[in-house]
């Protein structure tokens, strides 16, 4: 579903070989954590456009060179950058691996980004005999190629001095030293790009002595090591290096869970502390928004459809932004101070138990803001078995859409008694979080057996995150969820809007239920006009086919103790689950848009709504019931169509749909028994 | 944790110069040397382009789940199946 942004009105290039070619194409390589994506930043001045090669989850990240240099200098040509993964050879057999040999071979360039013309392999200072590695396979591959050594100011800082010219002449080709954070040697690899993108490039020849494939690796491996070692050399010995200090808490089988768990609930904190601003004016603007463009349109079909419609929408869908948003800020910070890659050790021995590798914790722990970029970010999950497993169970984490519903059922049970109501989200999170662990066990026991895949990870060393990048991955992931998610959020919404508004009783089919309502319930008081529109919408609700469908299912939803208005309001629910506050609000006689004041009797109202024999409707047996509901069922169309996209099929979303209808029909069922057992009132 | 409190079955004794070769989730903290792999052929692959070969040397860290070790300057987390196919000889013979 990607809309045609930037790229697609780039003229198809021509072939690489005509002279007027209006654009040359240079690739970034490297291990992970050498810095691709700062340097990236850094040459694109953060002009990107971040997408998947086709029919793949791993992201490329395309924008065009931005000089450096003062003004002045004759105009420069245009050069594309792309970024790749991060890859540990040019020959190996993960996902990322292949996707990156097969576009430097050809096989999966495109418009966007064709067959790059030079290559800049991006090695670590720090490392040089790691990284090195891959840059010998990058320069098999015959095009002009430069070596940038990040992490300069790093290197520099711990005594290590690198030998640029040396490793020029070993390699030959050029290399440069570069700091990507400083922005020490930007200028000077620029020009080394225009060298090597221009017609006299000289391209790459294969450094000695790599003729011998019997052992590719070890020999690979040992080229790069003494290349490394004759060219580099520490002026001084850092004092024992933080990672080794810092690591002996993090991995430590004691100490790292503890620390696991306060950096998690400080994470937590911040985003909802920090979240709950923005989210605050988001919605004040929409609601303003609504009244303003009420007030100006006539009253009627257009007026209903551009407020509870299309602003509820938009609103809907961007009142979730700040917390994607500031999750992902806060996540890449702690990615690229090297903290999260030591959180996965830590869990993965426990989440391996259920079937469920480490690297899953990062999605589920994001899960909690919204399930659809929570399943997006599952593409960091290799193994295709423990990808699936994760996107099964992701939804049943208490995502913020959730709140409002936890919110008006907190009223009804626990009315002005904070700390119970307190007690009942954290509840409602620990059963999300306990089903999603169980469920994966049981998948792994049914239909998705074996173990995940062991692990091998890279600890890279501990650093000092950059703002800068944090800021664009959060700009990123929020992009994304309005390119994928918000057409999708905002259709649905359309259609909620249109099926709890049509089919509309006649004038005077409404004129004698209202009087019918009348007559028989002597505890209605029409007095004033606004409660006249309130019965009215009541009734439209109730003759809508949203109300109908209501009516329909009611005796499913009997034996929850869920009478026919909350029956409505759990269907609707079933599209955007935040939805069944509005529609509770309308059934039980409230308006359309609950304000605070309202909000408050509108728990008052459920809280002391009586069947038409006098019993409570929503005692506490009901309450929890609908509780446990909310937490377990697959409530959120968006998400499946989210799911559809990442499985690449309606089956896993239908299977999500039908296992978690089916866990919170009996787990509420379950409650309330539990409940009406124990006799609690 | 006892060093060796989870692997009665592989008696290591400190003082014994230690020729023959050991699995690596076996293995104490220390300085070792890979002899070879028992691994299948995808994560062996993935090993090799990460640096780790046949004489390679690597220090192990934490011997807990995962094995924690530095290898050709880079620190790597290790799941216990896999370490235990990687094969490894103590560096110094004593
Ligand atoms: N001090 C310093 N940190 C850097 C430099 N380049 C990258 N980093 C940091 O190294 C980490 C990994 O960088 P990133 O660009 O994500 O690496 P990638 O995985 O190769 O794309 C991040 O924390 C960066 O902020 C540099 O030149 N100097
Ligand atoms: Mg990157």
């Amino acid at each position: 579903m990607n809309l045609p942004i930037v790229d697609s009105v780039e003229p198809q290039r021509p072939t690489a070989t005509l002279p007027s070619s209006p654009a040359k194409t240079i690739a970034l390589i490297g291990n992970p954590n050498v810095g691709k994506t700062s340097l990236f930043n850094r040459l694109t001045n953060l002009l990107a456009k971040t997408s998947n090669f086709a029919g793949t989850t791993i992201e490329r990240r395309v924008g065009s060179l931005r000089f450096s240099r003062s003004a002045g200098t004759p105009p420069q040509p245009q050069i594309r950058v792309v970024d790749l993964p991060g890859v540990y050879s040019l020959d190996g057999t993960t996902l990322e691996e292949t996707v990156t040999r097969e576009y430097l071979d050809g096989v999966r360039s495109d418009a966007k980004i064709p067959l790059p013309d030079a290559l800049v392999v991006v090695v670590d200072a720090t490392n040089l005999q790691r990284s090195l590695f891959i840059s010998r396979q990058a320069l098999e591959l015959g095009k002009p190629t430069i070596v940038a050594v990040n992490l300069h100011d790093v290197a520099a800082r711990r005594g290590i001095e690198i030998d640029c010219e040396g490793l020029s002449r070993e390699l030959g080709c050029p290399v440069v030293a570069v700091s990507a954070r400083s922005g020490t040697g930007i200028e000077q690899l620029e020009s080394l790009v225009l060298d090597a993108t221009g017609e006299s490039a000289a391209t790459a020849t294969v450094p000695e002595c790599s003729s011998c494939s019997a052992c590719p690796y070890a020999q690979g491996h040992q080229w790069a090591a003494s290349v490394a070692a004759g060219n580099s050399r520490r002026r001084f010995v850092a004092s024992a290096e933080w990672t080794d200090r810092l690591d002996r808490w993090m991995t430590n089988p004691w100490l790292g869970p503890v620390a696991f768990v306060a950096v998690m609930l400080f994470l937590f904190s911040l985003v909802f502390w920090l979240a709950q601003y923005p989210m605050e004016w988001l919605d004040g603007g929409f609601g303003g928004l609504a009244e303003v463009v009420g007030g100006v349109l006539p009253e009627g079909d257009l007026q209903s459809l551009v407020t509870d419609g299309v602003i509820a929408g938009l609103g809907g869908v961007l009142v979730f932004l700040p917390q994607i948003m500031i999750l992902f800020f806060v996540l890449t910070l702690l990615e690229d101070s090297g903290y999260l890659s030591r959180a996965v050790v830590v869990v993965d021995r426990w989440m391996r138990r259920v079937g469920l590798p480490g690297q899953a914790f990062v999605p589920l722990l994001t899960a909690h803001a919204c399930a659809i970029p929570a399943i997006m970010s599952t593409r960091t999950i290799a193994d295709r078995r423990d990808r699936l497993v994760s996107i099964m169970v992701i939804p049943l984490m208490t995502c913020s859409a959730r709140l409002p519903v936890y919110t008006m059922i907190a009223a009804m049970l626990f009315p002005q008694q904070a700390l119970y109501a307190g007690l009942m989200f954290a509840g409602a999170y620990f059963l999300g979080m306990i089903a999603a662990f169980l469920m994966a066990l049981v998948f792994k026991w049914s239909i998705l057996p074996g173990q995940p895949a062991p692990l091998i990870l890279d600890l890279p060393p501990y650093r000092m995150p950059s703002l800068v990048n944090a800021l664009r991955t959060a700009w990123d992931r929020g992009w994304a969820f309005i390119r994928d998610a918000g057409t999708i959020i905002l259709l649905i919404s359309l259609a909620i809007w249109a099926l709890s508004t049509y089919p509309k009783p006649s004038e005077d089919q409404l004129l004698s239920q209202m009087a019918a309502v009348q007559a028989s319930e002597s505890a209605v008081t029409l007095s004033s006009d606004a409660d006249i529109d309130r019965l009215r919408s009541q009734l439209q609700q109730e003759h809508s086919a949203l109300g109908r469908i209501g009516k329909v299912v009611q005796p499913v939803f009997a034996p929850l103790g869920f009478d026919w208005k909350t029956s409505v309001g759990v269907m609707a629910s079933f599209a955007a689950r935040e939805v069944v506050v509005s529609t509770l609000s309308i059934l039980y006689g409230m308006g359309e848009d609950p304000g605070d004041e309202e909000i408050a009797s509108l728990h008052t109202r459920l809280r002391t709504a009586t069947t038409a024999d006098g019993v409570r409707v929503f005692d506490t047996a009901t309450s929890v019931a609908l509780l446990v509901f909310f937490v377990l069922a697959m409530q959120c169309l968006p998400t499946q169509a989210v799911t559809k996209k990442e499985t690449g099929s309606w089956k896993w979303a239908a299977f999500q749909f039908g296992y978690m209808s089916v866990l919170a029909y009996v787990g509420a069922f379950a409650a309330r028994h539990l409940i009406l057992a124990l006799g609690i009132a | 944790m006892s060093p060796t409190s989870s692997l009665a079955s592989e008696p290591v004794s400190p003082s014994a110069p230690v020729v023959s070769s050991q699995r690596l989730s076996a293995a104490d903290c220390g300085q070792f040397q890979i002899t070879g792999f028992e691994l299948p052929s995808d994560q062996e692959h993935r090993l090799r382009t990460m640096g780790l070969y046949e004489g390679q040397s690597l220090e192990v860290l934490r011997r807990s789940d995962p094995v924690i070790f530095k290898v050709a300057g880079a620190r790597m987390a290790l799941a216990r199946a896999i370490a235990g196919g990687v094969h490894v000889a103590s560096a110094n013979g004593g």
